[in-house]
């Protein structure tokens, strides 16, 4: 890469910090896009460029709302990982035990439509749908475990308690940290 | 027992730097040079030290053709005062011989 496109990257890098940075240091974004573009070295200016950058990431950390949004999408890619998770499982239960490739299905759907209605919702439909989920499974353990369920022969009953047991865990622990997302939105809101 | 706040070393080697020429303004990335550090812990230790009152900032008017103005950094005389204050306790501290710990079991 020659030296034009270097500066090219690093003045296109430091042309992204006023849009990074939150409001109140927009003096320091331009101070530091001002001190990218004096600096003659392009491989100099790349590097100022890449540390300004994260400067501007380490300021809007500092925010409130920034973490919120961290932790919103976060709560959501986890639902994601988790969906795909159950997808491997079903896949790998298709040939030896499709009954339990359904639950998987089942698990990956509950979990892809939660972190879907997050997307599309935002943190309180998010909260809604995990302590649904979180009833439901509280529902299914409660039926694995019935006289009337343990009469059925069902081979991997074990795995079904597990999974029960593992979809209460999880979506308990999702509904409390939307809720919490939620609590610190609404005191930062109030605190405006 | 937490640090007390600006005293990091990052913050003593931009205070040193700052200190050699007290009356003069100085770039950021005449800054970095003289620190060594990188940009992305000087400008938010830089922020910090604006906000505590320790650093006075100005924006240059340009010094040729086809340049921008630039920010340059000094420090205030309240930051002067807490730079010489914690160059002299880092160099106190770094003088000081760290305390003997007796063995377990062992006579005064």
């Amino acid at each position: 890469m020659n030296g034009m496109n270097r500066r090219a990257i690093a003045n296109a890098v430091a042309g992204r910090f006023a849009g990074l940075m939150p409001a109140k240091y927009a003096d320091w974004a331009l101070a530091m896009e001002s001190e990218c573009k004096a600096i003659r070295n392009p491989d100099e200016a790349n590097r100022f460029a890449f540390g300004g950058l994260w400067t501007c990431f380490k300021q809007r950390s500092c925010e409130m709302e920034f973490r919120l949004k961290i932790g919103h999408y976060g709560l959501i890619g986890g639902q994601m990982l988790l969906a795909a998770f159950a997808i491997v499982g079903a896949v790998g239960n298709w040939a030896v035990h499709q009954p339990t490739a359904f639950v998987y299905v089942a698990l990956s759907f509950a979990f892809g439509i939660c972190g879907l209605v997050g997307l599309l919702r935002g943190t309180r439909a998010m909260f809604f749908s995990a302590g649904t989920l979180f009833f439901a499974s509280l529902i299914a353990l409660a039926t694995v475990n019935t006289p009337w369920a343990l009469g059925q022969g069902w081979v991997n009953m074990p795995l079904y308690r597990a999974l029960a047991i593992e979809g209460v865990v999880i979506w308990a622990t999702l509904a409390v940290v939307a809720a919490a997302l939620l609590t610190w939105s609404y005191r930062e809101t109030a605190s405006r | 027992m937490p640090r007390r706040p600006n005293t990091s070393p990052q913050a003593i080697a931009v205070f040193s730097a700052l200190l050699e020429r007290t009356d003069q303004w100085r770039h950021g990335y005449d800054i970095m040079q003289a620190t060594g550090m990188k940009s992305g812990t000087l400008y938010p230790l830089l922020i910090r030290l604006h906000e505590s009152g320790l650093l006075e900032t100005e924006w240059t008017t340009p010094d040729g053709v086809g340049r921008g103005p630039r920010h340059v950094y000094r420090l205030t005389h309240e930051g002067t005062i807490f730079a010489r204050c914690a160059i002299a306790d880092a160099a106190a501290k770094a003088t000081t011989p760290p305390a003997k710990l007796k063995p377990l079991g062992a006579s005064s």
